[in-house]
């Protein structure tokens, strides 16, 4: 009897993980064709180091040119026109600020529209008999109830409200922002050294030729990883102490 | 004719570096994370002794405020609003510079901007915070306030908020500035706390700690380029909103008085006058904290004199706007032939409160003025004693606006004076704890310069001539 139990528990657990992963994976698959590109993951393949960033701007270029694919950059700081150099197409971010906008600005619109006319009992005859949901039109200056220019400062307001903190919403989702224990590759990158990385996920991966085509690159600590083991691949250019 | 070709020095000239010192991107890290690697000095820990001081003594005040009620302060009928919204309006005005600097700054691509703007977001933050401590404690029963502000059903019938107060559109304004400075701010620090998080090296206790709590707070940020590319854009899109927020805000916090019927209150000229003043104010204080935080961290290579001759400059200009906004609400007190117009400017400059709108005058308009000289814009002893100045003066404008369009009403036998009681001193000093508080803990645990933001506008070894990218 334990047995069977014991078994049945051990099938039960990876068909579970599956469940509850594949509408997580879905997610983020869909979530990768909507905006192009998203962070991405990755603990096998090689990275080398470059100490400017005209230099690792080219690096992108020669990678991108040779045909790896899912390559990445990582810098100390925004590089201009880096995403272009790699391929990559600018970020669709904006849209998440437009819709959530607009929806910040239906909401303030409904939100005084009910306080100020009768909304709740015109279209919900039931609540009529409730006084204590009906709306609160103030007569001011015997100017009409529905009176939209009052209405703008919340409008704009809820409308940024909205906005703002979805894309930022946006922004900790596409760039992967709720992993807080991410093991840099390595601790100068946030310093003064711009890492290219080629994950062995990448198109035409092999680990000599990505090594030599680095060590044609002029990248310095040229290392492979796998997981949380780094080991250097000999023959890449020195790094100044 | 334009000539073809420049030589290094030329160049140095035409388009002077940003960052002094010959630094290259190593000294960056090292220079601006170093207040943070060693104990605090004497001097941190004495300022902070004050601070926390007076924030203590907030905490008192409010307490006894509460359990004694509104009747320990000044404000009476007819001046009900007394030196709580004084110096709400003080606040929140102080913390507009932030957010023009970071946000308006960035929209027209002031590349200056990058060595002040985290300092100067960290300020408006604790700004809008100590200004939002004052109507809160001013309904005198804080507590209910939960329940004005949703339109929830309640047992008092109809009694829902008002949307056409705009006491109401302030709390909306104030709320959305200060969470969405609050993001933009933090979102600008995710590099930087990832940087001092691979600076940390120890495996004691106390640096397994910190890198632990840098983790956290750098949200696994590595440098993606695909990351960077969403980021910028982000940012950008943060920017384009908090320009327009930045001048709702102190608009919408002098509706507050410009859609009363009060004399001396209902001006049409009041928004521009107030986000003017505003910007005035807050550059001000910007001035005050960073001459004394480039002294003491030794930033001076990062925050040079150029960035301080260039704040003195909006000082000047915006300090002029606020006089020509003086100088036209008395022309049409004459103009418009409104009586109790004409006699509430005349009883402002001449009447029982002269004194506080010729301190007004002269630290606003006249203090200012010296920044023609360059020599006088370049001195930072000079600076830091004009923008004490500029924050005296800004808060006995709205001393002025407050108080002296109320003590004399529509009936002459309403008519009061306003004293502050020990109290409203107490009050308003406690805030002053609790912003320099937050400033000194900003200066010991986060970066007080934007690293990778620098790091921008330095010249790359391998970049062609010229500077930027």
């Amino acid at each position: 009897m334990k047995e069977k139990l014991d078994k049945f528990l051990s099938e039960l657990a990876p068909k579970m993980d599956a469940f509850f992963e594949a509408p997580g994976k879905s997610f983020f698959a869909a979530l990768d064709r909507l905006f192009e590109y998203t962070y991405r993951e990755t603990t096998k393949g090689i990275y080398g180091l470059f100490d400017s960033p005209e230099k690792i701007s080219k690096a992108a270029k020669a990678t991108f040119a040779k045909g790896y694919t899912n390559f990445d950059c990582l810098t100390p700081f925004p590089v201009h026109g880096l995403e272009h150099d790699m391929g990559l197409k600018r970020s669709r971010i904006p849209w998440i600020t437009f819709f959530a906008g607009l929806t910040g600005l239906a909401v303030a619109f409904g939100l005084q529209l009910t306080v100020h006319e009768q909304i709740i009992p015109r279209i919900f005859p039931f609540f009529d008999g409730f006084p204590n949901l009906r709306s609160y039109p103030l007569n001011i200056g015997g100017k009409p109830t529905y009176a939209w220019p009052a209405m703008v400062p919340i409008l704009f307001e809820l409308t940024v409200l909205l906005g703002g903190h979805t894309t930022v919403a946006g922004l900790i989702l596409l760039a992967k922002m709720y992993k807080p224990f991410r093991k840099p590759l390595h601790p100068e990158i946030t310093n003064d050294k711009f890492c290219l990385w080629v994950p062995a996920d990448s198109a035409n991966y092999s680990e000599e030729g990505v090594a030599a085509f680095m060590r044609e690159l002029g990248a310095q600590d040229i290392t492979k990883v796998d997981g949380d083991n780094q080991s250097p691949v000999g023959g890449g250019a020195a790094a100044p102490a | 004719m334009a000539q073809a070709t420049y030589t290094e020095e030329e160049l140095n000239e035409l388009h002077p570096p940003l960052v002094e010192g010959g630094k290259v991107y190593r000294d960056v890290n090292d220079d601006i994370v170093r207040p943070m690697d060693t104990f605090p000095t004497k001097l941190w820990w004495g300022a902070f002794a004050v601070a926390a001081g007076l924030l203590t003594l907030l905490f008192v005040e409010i307490g006894y405020l509460i359990a004694t009620g509104m009747g320990i302060v000044g404000v009476n009928v007819p001046v009900s609003w007394g030196s709580f919204i004084i110096t709400f309006v003080f606040w929140i005005g102080i913390g507009h510079a932030g957010t023009l600097i970071s946000a308006v700054l960035y929209i027209f691509r002031q590349q200056w901007r990058t060595a002040i703007n985290r300092s100067a977001e960290a300020m408006t933050i604790f700004a809008v915070a100590s200004a939002g401590i004052f109507p809160i404690i001013h309904v005198g029963r804080p507590w209910l306030v939960l329940l004005w502000f949703p339109p929830i059903p309640n047992e008092r019938g109809t009694l829902w908020p008002n949307f056409r107060s705009p006491l109401l559109w302030d709390l909306f304004a104030i709320s959305t500035y200060l969470t969405i400075s609050l993001v933009f701010w933090y979102l600008g620090l995710v590099p930087d706390l990832a940087a001092v998080r691979d600076r940390i090296k120890g495996s004691d206790f106390w640096n397994k700690f910190r890198k632990n709590a840098y983790s956290i707070l750098s949200l696994g940020w590595v440098g993606s380029a695909r990351s960077w590319s969403h980021y910028e854009a982000t940012a950008m899109i943060l920017a384009g909103l908090s320009a327009p927020l930045v001048l709702s805000v102190h608009s919408i916090v002098s509706f507050d008085f410009a859609t009363s019927v009060i004399p001396g209150w209902h001006t049409t000229i009041f928004p521009p006058y107030f986000v003017a003043g505003a910007i005035f104010s807050g550059f001000g204080m910007v001035l005050t904290l960073l001459i004394i935080m480039r002294e003491l961290f030794n930033l001076k290579d990062y925050i040079t004199i150029k960035h301080l001759e260039n704040m003195a400059k909006v000082v000047t200009l915006t300090g002029m706007i606020v006089g020509l906004a003086y100088a036209t609400e008395f022309f049409v007190a004459w103009y418009s032939g409104t009586e109790a117009e004409a006699f509430v400017f005349i009883n402002r400059a001449f009447g029982p409160y002269w004194w506080s709108y010729w301190i007004m005058i002269s630290c606003n308009v006249i203090s200012p003025q010296i920044f023609w000289f360059k020599k006088l814009r370049t001195n930072p002893m000079v600076l830091w004693v004009v923008s004490i100045f500029v924050n005296i003066g800004m808060w006995f404008e709205r001393y002025v606006i407050v108080v002296t369009s109320l003590h004399r009403d529509f009936l002459p036998s309403s008519w009061d004076e306003y004293v502050m009681t020990i109290h409203d001193y107490g009050i308003m000093l406690g805030s002053f704890g609790l912003f320099f508080t937050l400033f000194l803990l900003f200066c010991r645990f986060l970066p007080t310069i934007a690293m990778a933001e620098i790091k921008m506008v330095m010249k790359s070894k391998d970049a062609a001539k010229g500077y930027g990218h």
